[in-house]
């Protein structure tokens, strides 16, 4: 196996990492993982019990400790500094996603290891699950996929956030004047929400209870006439989407005036400089980071809610690796992106820049002055904010999950220090980003402003080459960005050679060539073959080759035992971190300069010391329920504990952060 | 038989990769997948065969981000 075996071993090395040329920025990751499940009667759990189910088993392996969030459903922190908590729409409550997050980690191997960790963590609950839920759901198999789309063509899964200077001068002067104006607004509009809430909210139980009396009352009348009602159970899954469906509306139409000019003045303000110099990193990184995915081609809407026909917009010379109702692309969400910047609140808007968490801060912010409390509103007009990127794939392999943290900050490093002002700026992003996704063969171009023609892996080896120059200018020196240079580097070699010589290092070209001879046994090439696969075909049984192919694809990201899981245990894919120390990472915080994990850490390690119950978010720990709760921030714990001499396993003096 | 547990002689290094014929190359990294992916392959078909509503099973509502 060529370039298989790294240059690099990662184990441990990093943690003191005390001559690191890299800033120590705050990062973390943000995952949504989904639940697949069968049983054998047909019925299937309700998600949120999967959830509930979830959090006991994490209880019994690791400590943990509520969250205070008032938007996120259960919520928990847990005793590495990570959380989880329940997503979901407001119109299928049943039907949401399990969210995870890294503790905010300030060296990006350190995330890379905590998302492991975490999904270790996640993928070791199954069996007990399954377990606990037997009685109720006989001969349930459940499995929980790190991916980020489905087969219906829903879209979730990985978030990448750095914290990033969000403003520039101009902006540094104007953006918190706009808030103060804007501030009113959402406090009048988080008090309409409310109102109206409550009020659709009686609406429906109201309906709901004459609903359920007048099913009461008919059940004996039409049960001599052989007619049934749906059973009470289905009544009140039918009443809570239909109560979504139209809180969804009002919040949406009724915040669309406010969320409209808020996010299209952030749009014009914040992050500037990034979204400059590195968007045409982020559209071609796919190449690195994609972790494949398997859509509908010619006929979309055969799947519910399917891939709606993204056309590539400047795709040249390009040939999408074809199977039999569907095409192979090199990313799970890059088809899904509609914007480089967010300006509404819809889910469907998926931006590569996502702003959804400038928009939660900004709630936060109005629900703080009405406890007069600023801290939320000092941290919305900081100047330095917390990026999110959207386009980010859930990946398996640790190599490209790595790679995602560590270019991405030594990227972030040179736009503070102006080395990237002369980026490539492509003349259409998202069209760029949809060619590239579609075309394997990675020769698809796109054109700059300037007219010049890039691939994708050109566009990698400009970045990569300005990021050498850099590093051999000693602005970053440090061995660790050497060896994530050298990495990239062998990469773009590879790829550029074929990309099947990544195959057990990045998740693409692993995925497409196990489809590949799944599809085929024999070995007639995909891409020249738009043919059922030859026999014997087990893809009859599982509804043609598209739907042999798109299981193939999912399966890959089951946790525990997924196909990716399985050419691990084969020996045929490449690990960057050593087991054990991924199994301390399940319940040891980071070692970071800065940042709340540790702390939080010690908190709930200690939480019995409050004697009351306690929850915490990212940046606060509450002790005690209602009027008599009391709220101290982590800054200020640390402070008062930095004066009585305590240590913790923090390095240095740090900043408040904001967590992932 | 994993590409990974191979002796160190018997590995195709970072120099070789570069200095081989792409066409070789590619060719020798195939006959190597021939030999370690058959079971993982056989495998997935099997499941293929076993789990027909498996795809189904995966629906989940879009969660939002």
């Amino acid at each position: 196996m060529p370039s298989v075996v790294l240059p690099i071993s990662l184990t441990r090395k990093w943690l003191p990492a005390a001559n690191s040329g890299m800033k120590r920025r705050l990062l973390g990751l943000e995952t949504e993982y989904a639940f697949r499940c069968t049983t054998t009667d047909g019925r299937r759990p309700d998600h949120r019990s999967l959830y509930e189910a979830f959090l006991r088993v994490v209880r019994r392996r690791t400590l943990a400790v509520e969250g205070a969030s008032s938007l996120k459903w259960k919520q928990v922190f847990t005793e590495n500094g990570g959380a989880f908590c329940y997503e979901s729409l407001p119109y299928r409550p049943d039907a949401g996603l399990l969210e995870a997050a890294t503790p905010e980690c300030d060296l990006p191997e350190t995330a890379a290891l905590y998302q492991l960790a975490q999904d270790r963590l996640i993928g070791g609950t199954v069996g007990e699950i399954q377990a606990d839920m037997q009685g109720e759901f006989p001969g349930l198999s459940l499995g929980i996929l790190k991916n980020c789309r489905d087969a219906f063509g829903h879209i979730y899964g990985a978030q990448e956030n750095y914290e990033a200077q969000f403003l520039g001068p101009v902006g540094t002067v104007l953006f918190p004047w706009f808030v103060r104006l804007f501030l009113p607004a959402f406090f009048l509009y988080l008090i309409q929400i409310v109102c109206i809430s409550l009020v659709v909210a009686v609406v429906h139980a109201l309906l709901l209870v004459l609903g359920l009396f007048a099913s009461a009352m008919l059940r004996p009348i039409l049960r001599p006439l052989r007619l049934e009602l749906p059973d009470s159970g289905k009544w009140i899954r039918l009443f809570e989407r239909q109560a979504g469906w139209v809180l969804t509306a009002i919040e949406v139409g009724f915040s669309f005036p406010l969320i409209f000019p808020y996010l299209v003045a952030i749009r014009l303000a914040g992050f500037r400089s990034q979204r400059r110099a590195l968007t045409a990193f982020l559209v071609s990184r796919i190449v690195l980071t994609g972790s494949g995915s398997v859509e509908s081609a010619e006929t979309p809407s055969r799947m519910p809610g399917g891939t709606r026909g993204e056309v590539p917009g400047e795709t040249r010379a390009a040939m999408p690796a074809r199977m039999p109702d569907g095409v192979f692309h090199l990313s799970e969400k890059a088809s899904a992106m509609r914007r480089m910047m967010r300006i509404t609140n819809l889910p469907a808007d998926r931006s590569i820049f996502d702003t959804g968490n400038l928009l939660k801060q900004a709630y936060y912010a109005a629900l703080g002055l009405l406890r007069f409390d600023t801290t939320a509103y000092r941290q919305l007009i900081s100047p330095v904010q917390r990026m999110q990127i959207g386009l980010s794939d859930s990946c398996m392999a640790s190599i490209p999950l790595y790679l995602k943290t560590a270019l991405m900050t030594l990227l972030l490093d040179m736009v503070d220090a102006g080395a990237l002002e002369d980026a490539p700026r492509l003349r259409h992003p998202l069209k760029a980003l949809h060619a590239f996704n579609a075309d394997p063969t990675l020769t698809a171009t796109a054109l700059d402003r300037n007219g010049r023609t890039w691939t994708a892996l050109s566009l990698q080896r400009w970045y990569l080459d300005r990021a050498r120059a850099f590093f051999q200018k000693g602005e970053a020196a440090d061995l660790e960005v050497a060896k994530a240079l050298r990495l990239w580097q062998d990469l773009l070699d590879d790829l550029e050679r074929d990309p099947l010589l990544c195959f057990g290092r990045l998740d693409w070209p692993t995925k497409l060539e196990l489809i590949r001879r799944v599809l085929n046994p024999h070995g007639t090439a995909p891409e020249a073959s738009t043919e059922e696969p030859s026999s014997p075909r087990p893809a009859s049984e599982a509804g043609g080759g598209f739907a042999l192919a798109k299981m193939v694809d999912i399966a890959y990201h089951e946790l525990p035992d997924g196909y990716f899981a399985r050419l691990r245990r084969e020996g045929l894919v490449v690990d960057l971190f050593a087991d054990a120390d991924i199994n301390a990472a399940m319940t040891d915080p980071p070692e970071t300069l800065r940042g709340g994990a540790a702390l939080r850490s010690e908190i709930i390690r200690d939480s019995s010391f409050f004697g009351q119950e306690i929850s915490m978010s990212w940046n606060q720990v509450r002790t005690g329920q209602g009027a008599r709760s009391r709220v101290v921030s982590l800054a200020d714990f640390r402070q008062h504990r930095r004066e009585r001499g305590a240590t913790t396993r923090e390095k240095s003096p740090d900043l408040p952060s904001q967590g992932p | 038989m994993a590409a990974l547990a191979m002796a160190p002689s018997e590995r195709l290094t970072q120099d070789e990769a570069n200095r081989a014929e792409p066409d070789r190359l590619a060719d020798r990294l195939q006959a190597r997948l021939d030999m370690v992916l058959g079971p993982v392959v056989d495998t997935i078909r099997r499941d293929a065969v076993r789990r027909p509503a498996y795809l189904t099973d995966t629906e989940v509502a879009a969660g939002g981000e």
